[in-house]
């Protein structure tokens, strides 16, 4: 298990475990982020900045910080898909 | 006719929720005005034969528990817990097709609420063209209330959907999951429903492609700093010719009045207190609309939260997140817009300290009062062979205003709005193509709320600095000349018994009592400082017949020229600013603090200024 602003971009994932402030945690879990969710992450903004991740049909931008820490699990990596 | 019944616009953001309220509602909606309310829901009338029904539309949720203000107000109306708002008669929830799973699960929890549902379905001609297909059929079947299929921006479904708001014979549906069900159980819910509704269809290629490029480091990077450049440079060269037309008609407005009225006292009140005033204000209106369509193309079209993700990191320096960038940068045309378009950041702490943070980026009603006085007392010479220096100076006050509203910001999510952050996270909408009619009927909503903050708070206040400067009337018959007589009445006036006594104040950064009652009257808006230093210079001027900026040039010393300049980089000297600050934040404490915090700053930077030169 890793977090997710460790991984390169390329990288799909599983979801494993989301923790940090309540409201924080519940927004992420409403986005899709729940526990299971295989996600893509598209593309990482530079200098530790947001991270854009796939997840079935939607995009988000989300920036993992102290108020939001994302476990995962890799589960392949593509190199050739992001820019 | 009256509506004969209430129904609630529901949704995710992001799924085209105000679009179709306005394609269903069209010129037929106001501001909903209820006690106690600062995010203020639309109300929009849908009439068709003899029956009318009511349409509320309340901010995005995602689920019944609410994160932000905005939520926190459509959580309580739909659950009837509204202080002012009545319970809806029933919930038109909008589901994007394209992307329906934070729908659905938003759906089974309004399932449990026992109110009539109705489902409007967009984005249908998107996933007919991806090659998909969704079945409104299979889905009425399933969830046994009325599917809606439209396609907001083209008008098509609009009349089937309106005849079925007016009848009215909407079902209760079944509640879908147990009521205390997970978000897991739910997604699995809302997954089980599209597997037999939906086919998606081919990836939209075209965010693909468009994110590639807006999102790159270097490319996206430079795509921003151009629409930031394009978006000001409208807000100032497009909004000139109107706001100059404004300007000339407040001009001829006041002339027709001042020919038309015999009193002197009354002529001055209409003048200057209703018209001059409330026109003050109203010459910024080309400006805010014009960053409103900007902000509202912006937002539409889908790149409003990519640039929130370009900029999040820079941002989060400052203790901000990616969206509070909008609300400034449109402060640098006017913190008012700025301060209104501060809904789009949903958290409250956030908005707080973004708000908060408005006032010091350089408006451009400081934009004279700076050319004037660095006209007067920075020399015309240039460094390093090339820059002028008055313009280097120009520039580095912006700088100087930006990175302070900042760092308040950064001290106040410290202090005041520590905890509880909402880390940023954002859902990225398909790029497509904004529905001008929206736009447009967003626009006329503005244009109203602007107008009537103008006519009531702002005109009050206009009238109370009327009161100031022009009352007691002077005995102006000795006067050789209008200007004259203008410059006898403001010495005589309440406002510079009020300049005189509150000058000491001011001693230590070097204001004597003229430039105090010239910055007191400039506390309707900041450019009325120079109508005010002409009027109260007004024997110089008339004498030696130069322009001020030569007057000020002899008669202001280099460090109180500094002095004044610096006071007017941080102080909060705007009521109509102080208007919407409690408009928006729903109390006179945030006004208040913000006034309190820039005076202090103001005061500090002139003092040190005045003593360093």
């Amino acid at each position: 298990m890793t977090l997710l602003q460790n991984l390169p971009a390329g990288t799909t994932v599983s979801i494993k475990k989301i923790e940090g402030d309540a409201s924080a945690v519940l927004r992420a879990r409403e986005l899709g982020l729940i526990p299971g969710t295989i996600c893509t992450i598209v593309r990482k903004a530079p200098f530790g900045g947001p991270i854009q991740l796939a997840i079935g049909r939607g995009q988000l931008g989300i920036r993992p910080s102290d108020g939001l820490v994302i476990s995962v699990e890799v589960v392949s990596i593509v190199t050739s898909l992001a820019v | 006719m009256k509506p004969t019944r209430t129904v609630a616009v529901v949704g995710t953001p992001n799924v085209g929720k105000s679009t179709l309220f306005n394609e269903l509602t069209g010129l037929q909606q106001r501001v909903g005005n209820f006690p106690g309310v600062t995010v203020e829901p639309l109300i929009g009338n849908v009439s068709l034969g003899s029956k009318q029904i009511q349409l509320i539309d309340l901010p995005g949720i995602y689920g019944l528990s609410p994160a932000s203000e905005d939520e926190q107000l459509t959580c309580d109306v739909l659950k009837g817990q509204h202080k002012s708002i009545p319970t809806p008669d029933a919930v038109l929830l909008v589901m994007n097709a394209r992307n329906s799973e934070k729908c659905l699960v938003l759906y089974s929890q309004i399932a449990a609420l026992g109110l009539p549902v109705a489902i409007a379905v967009t984005m249908v001609d998107s996933i007919k063209a991806a090659g998909g297909a969704f079945d409104d059929i299979t889905m009425h079947h399933l969830l046994g209330i009325g599917i809606f299929p439209v396609v907001g921006s083209k008008g098509l479904g609009i009349g089937e959907l309106q005849q079925a708001l007016v009848d009215g014979s909407w079902n209760v549906p079944n509640e879908v999951v147990a009521q205390r069900a997970t978000l897991e159980e739910r997604f699995a819910w809302a997954q089980l429903v599209i597997d037999r509704t939906t086919i998606r269809g081919a990836e939209d290629t075209r965010t693909v492609f468009l994110d590639r490029i807006l999102l790159h480091p270097v490319m996206g990077a430079m795509v921003f700093i151009a629409v930031m450049a394009l978006f000001f440079q409208s807000i100032f060269s497009w909004a000139a010719p109107l706001m100059d037309g404004i300007d000339a008609g407040i001009g001829l407005l006041q002339g027709i009045v001042g020919q038309n009225i015999s009193s002197p006292i009354l002529r001055s009140f209409v003048m200057k207190g209703l018209i001059g005033g409330v026109g003050s204000v109203i010459v910024f209106l080309p400006q805010i609309l014009i960053l409103n369509v900007l902000v509202s193309v912006l937002e539409e079209c889908g790149y409003l939260a990519r640039a929130a993700f370009l900029v999040d990191r820079a941002m989060g320096l400052f203790g901000l997140q990616g969206r509070s960038f909008i609300p400034l940068l449109g402060s640098f045309a006017c913190a008012i817009p700025g301060i209104m378009s501060a809904r789009i950041i949903p958290s409250y702490r956030d908005r707080m300290a973004t708000i908060m943070a408005t006032p010091l980026m350089t408006c451009s009603a400081r934009l004279p009062v700076y050319t004037l006085l660095i006209g007067a007392v920075i020399p015309a010479s240039t460094v390093f062979g090339f820059v002028s220096l008055q313009a280097a100076v120009m520039a580095s006050l912006y700088l100087v205003g930006a990175l302070s509203g900042l760092l308040i910001a950064l001290a106040l999510k410290k202090t005041m709005f520590r905890g509880g952050v909402i880390p940023f996270l954002i859902e990225f909408p398909p790029y497509q193509l904004p529905s001008i009619k929206s736009i447009g009927l967003t626009m006329i909503g503005r244009t109203k709320d602007f107008l009537k903050t103008a006519g009531t708070v702002i005109l009050a206040f206009s009238i109370g600095l009327w009161i100031l400067t022009e009352l007691p009337r002077a005995n102006v018959a000795s006067a050789s000349s209008p200007v004259e007589a203008e410059r006898i009445q403001i010495e005589q006036s309440y406002a510079a018994d009020l300049g005189k006594f509150i000058q000491p104040v001011f001693a230590p950064i070097g204001f004597d009592w003229r430039i105090t009652l010239g910055v007191l009257s400039s506390f309707a808006a900041r450019e009325t400082f120079i109508s005010a230093m002409g009027q109260i210079y007004a024997s110089d001027v008339h004498q030696s017949d130069a322009p001020l900026r030569d007057i000020l040039h002899n008669e202001l010393p280099f460090n109180v020229g500094l002095s004044i300049i610096a006071f007017y980089v941080y102080a909060l000297q705007c009521v109509s600013t102080m208007a919407i600050m409690k408009r928006e934040t729903g109390s006179w404490k945030w006004p208040a603090l913000a006034f309190g915090i820039t005076f202090v700053l103001a005061y500090v930077a002139s003092f040190s200024v005045y003593h360093l030169f």
